[in-house]
């Protein structure tokens, strides 16, 4: 515990003072003084949010595996808590051992959404560090991030020192060998030393050109650093080491249970979905090793759940065996098992149904198309039949509430696809009335679709905020039924997000006038400041519509190019043109190889295309 | 291939295990716990009780949950250096075994410091409370003498017919009579320490923010500095009784 009576003045004043206060259960303290590597990795949203990552539990474990490193942690403050360290002088610090961020060696960034971009800054500032990496000098820590939204690091890319493109395991351990033995040289010393890891990308040895009208024609590096950073990916998953002991809060955090990782990657082929993209191939853990993990981190957290986290968990190969495996162990002392992302069929009713008891408080699925061709064109690919048939088993499970997730502004979208969403709902409400004379509750919950980096949309135009609007308006109409709820989320916000996702290194002046503007906070509804960013846009006369709202042609350069994550661009264009024509491409694991690239790219030894799943 | 997702929990057939034993325990809550909420403690303990492979019973119904009673609430911040929590175990723990293995398990600046089975047939805690409070301020008018200052409004407050609160929907109460003792146990500076005794019922109690609001009327805004429970005393259990002081 901290000894500062400041400190606890502060705390004694802001909301949820546990976010603050460290002292958790199966913390990792060690002696800085007593290490080579004294760093941090911080969570850009509260602790809540960040403790419940599995992505940050990973790289905290990782880092303090090794002995000459000692990894604290260290969350954004809620803006009551930015006012409080402000008004007092107090830097943000440390969980651990409360020490200001400007005094650590390292600080590494999760970054898992683009709306957490300005409490990066948030952390930065308040944690006495420069903003901008040219701005540090040799006494200033190294700035890493890392997470989904490194495969895109342009618009933070004047603000981190170097990226970490992919998974983080093994890069992790790299990094430090080399920092560690480089710690208190010149700084550009450190960064170029660091390009010489496979999946570290350092901003200060790229630069981006434009034509005379503001378009991005390419870039230049330094010629010491690979021309493309490709991303970093573990080969044994099963015998890939896990968080064995992972902090538990003191606070209610927002998954409060533990994540056993079954499978990464996904094959699926969704075109609309970045992670089924950027986390292949897919490589799954056998269920003995998830009973193992599972045993594991129940006796050394005492959590009662325990969740089996994939992309889609039923498409995993051992999940029956899994779940089965895990009531038989833990049922009787009271444990629960979560799915959160299980496939809606006859497959997975059959697996409820080993489960003897279920609680039925309620059921989502995602259907995001309401029409079958726009399901086709995203390669969504279920049946309206899958939906009702899924719909109607869940009711006889015993479920009576239903939510369903749409998309709206998806590519070639019109107003009948729209009015689709509606029909959908319609039939379920009918066919629940024929079946049992029942009227079932439907929450619908309608997201805007936002083009994301390394999908087979990422050159599409994103629906204006006004066209989204208007979609809105017409589903709002048509969904005036009893019982049924209808949720959406704001056009403006989408705009944003895909601004964030599509920009390219001048955005990040953008980021930086709204966090000077007082974005904070922009995944939270109760805090996000329109004005901040509208405001942003105007100072530095960026034209959000050049990044979101314009088809791109294939022969652009994109502000993404540098990174290889793995997917050919090749094969992102065939995807798209399939869209074009409502093409479906079948799921690679149960039919023929699609030769997206992964295998012969990132895994040059294997034999090949079609050699990922048919050994 | 049908692939829309469902989000589903399942739980093993309820565990209805009966109590064997209870076993009522004496704990501290300070340092970085003291940011836990009642709820949040009350989770604390169920954890640690399954770290610590400590079987206790399960509720009944849809939902069972591990069977305990914390005797009285703290306020997120406050700590306590003698509160009171009782757990039924579903399997018979000497308490002194059972304070060494919870002890291990625990999060920093929770501590059960002595344990005893309770009496069989007794309720838990009983519905009369009496905390002992220490309770450091800082004044932030401060008066010229505010030793003086204080001394004069506190006796002000005792000799008061009432002292009236407001309980949100409760409504208005009068928790005059629910102030056993209230002293200024050191003044330095701007700073001062008061201690009180305060009671709860059945009905309802005063807590230290309400004489703190009483103060304020009489020496201008109050700053709470820390907030630290000393005693704890219920009327529900024998060993507890005895420890009046």
């Amino acid at each position: 515990m901290h000894t500062s009576t400041k400190l606890d003045e502060i705390l004694g004043r802001v909301l949820k003072p546990g976010r603050y206060a460290g002292g958790e259960y199966n913390i990792t303290v060690k002696d800085p003084a007593a290490v080579r590597v004294h760093a941090a990795i911080a969570f850009p949203d509260v602790y809540e949010v960040g403790m419940s990552s599995l992505g940050f539990q990973i790289v905290h474990h990782f880092m303090n595996q090794r002995e000459d490193t000692f990894c604290e942690r260290v969350f954004a403050p809620w803006p009551d808590m930015e006012r409080e360290l402000r008004r007092e002088g107090v830097a943000l610090y440390t969980l651990e051992t409360f020490t200001p961020l400007h005094k650590l060696d390292l600080v590494g960034f999760s970054l898992g959404s683009e709306a957490t971009y300005t409490n990066v800054l948030t952390c930065l500032d308040l944690g006495g560090i420069p903003l901008r990496s040219a701005e540090r000098t040799d006494s200033d820590p190294v700035v890493i991030a890392g997470g989904h939204c490194a495969f895109n690091p342009e618009p933070m890319a004047p603000f981190i020192d170097a990226f970490v493109v992919g998974e983080g395991e093994e890069v992790v351990g790299e990094l430090l060998d080399v920092f560690g033995q480089m710690k208190g040289g010149k700084r550009q010393d450190i960064l170029l030393a660091l390009t010489g890891i496979e999946g570290v990308y350092v901003p200060a040895f790229y630069s981006w050109s434009h034509d005379c009208e503001g378009r991005l024609t390419g870039y230049t590096h330094d010629p010491r650093v690979p021309r493309t950073v490709r991303k970093r990916v573990v080969r044994d998953f099963e015998a890939l080491d896990y968080p064995r002991a992972p902090v538990v809060p003191n606070i209610e955090a927002v998954h409060d249970r533990i994540s056993v990782e079954v499978m990464r990657g996904c094959t699926r082929g969704c075109r609309f979905c970045q992670a089924g993209m950027i986390t292949r191939p897919v490589r799954e853990r056998s269920a003995p090793k998830i009973s193992e993990m599972s045993a594991e981190l129940l006796s050394a957290t005492g959590f009662d759940e325990v969740s089996l986290v994939s992309l889609s968990t039923a498409d995993y190969s051992g999940v029956e065996c899994a779940v089965r495996g895990l009531i038989d162990d833990f049922g009787v002392q009271g444990v629960s098992v979560s799915l959160p992302s299980l496939r809606a069929d006859a497959f997975s009713v059959k697996l409820a149904s080993e489960i003897q008891k279920v609680r039925k408080s309620g059921l989502t699925f995602a259907p995001e198309a309401g029409t079958q061709r726009l399901r086709d064109v995203i390669n969504k690919n279920i049946s309206d039949e899958d939906i009702f048939s899924a719909a109607m088993s869940a009711w006889r499970q015993g479920w009576s509430r239903i939510k369903l997730y749409f998309m709206i502004g998806l590519p070639s979208e019109t107003d009948c696809d729209v009015l689709g969403i509606a029909e959908l709902v319609r039939e379920i409400r009918r066919q629940a009335w024929q079946l049992d004379k029942v009227r079932l509750s439907i929450s619908v919950s309608v997201a805007s679709f936002v083009p994301k980096p390394f999908t087979p949309f990422q050159w599409r135009a994103q629906a204006s905020p006004e066209q989204l609007a208007h979609k809105i308006a017409v589903l709002r109409a048509a969904l005036k039924m009893p019982g049924v709820k209808l949720s959406w989320n704001e056009p403006r916000d989408s705009q944003l997000e895909g601004l964030l996702a599509r920009g390219d290194r001048r955005v990040a002046e953008v980021i930086l006038a709204a966090w000077t503007n007082g974005a904070r906070f922009d995944a939270w509804r109760e805090e996000r400041s329109h004005t901040a960013w509208e405001q942003a846009l105007a100072e530095t006369a960026i034209a959000p519509q050049y990044y979101t709202n314009r088809q791109r042609d294939y022969n652009e350069p994109l502000p993404w190019d540098h990174i290889d994550a793995g997917v050919s661009k090749k094969y992102l264009m065939l995807e798209d043109q399939r869209a074009l024509i409502e093409h479906k491409t079948p799921d690679c694991r149960r039919e023929k190889c699609q030769r997206c690239g992964i295998f012969a790219r990132l895994l040059p030894e294997h034999a090949g295309y079609g050699s990922c799943y048919h050994d | 291939m049908p692939a829309c997702f469902l989000s589903m929990q399942a739980t093993e057939a309820a565990i209805t295990t009966d109590p064997v034993v209870r076993v009522v325990v004496r704990f501290r809550k300070e340092g970085p716990a003291r940011f836990m909420s009642h709820l949040d403690l009350v989770r604390t303990f169920q954890r640690a009780a399954r770290r610590a492979g400590v079987r206790m019973a399960y509720s009944q119904g849809v939902n069972p949950h591990p069977r305990m009673t914390i005797a009285a609430a703290l306020p997120v911040g406050a700590a306590g250096l003698r509160e009171l929590a009782a757990f039924d175990l579903a399997e018979r723990i000497a308490p002194d075994d059972l304070i060494e293995r919870m002890n291990s398990c625990l999060p920093e600046g929770v501590e059960i410091v002595e344990g005893w089975t309770a009496q069989s047939g007794r309720g838990t805690f009983g519905t009369r409370i009496s905390s002992d409070w220490l309770v450091r301020i800082r004044l932030e008018e401060p008066p010229e003498r505010p030793d003086m200052a204080l001394k004069t409004a506190l006796d002000e407050i005792l000799r008061a017919e009432n002292v009236l609160v407001e309980r949100g929907e409760s409504g208005t109460r009068d928790v005059r009579s629910r102030i056993a003792s209230l002293i200024c146990e050191k003044v330095d500076g701007m700073e001062a320490v008061l201690r009180m005794t305060l009671l709860q019922d059945e009905k309802f109690g005063a807590r230290p923010q309400d004489v703190l609001g009483a103060l304020a009327v009489r020496v201008g805004s109050v700053t709470l500095l820390s907030l630290e429970r000393s005693a704890l005393r219920t009327d529900g259990d024998s060993k507890s009784e005895t420890e009046r002081r």
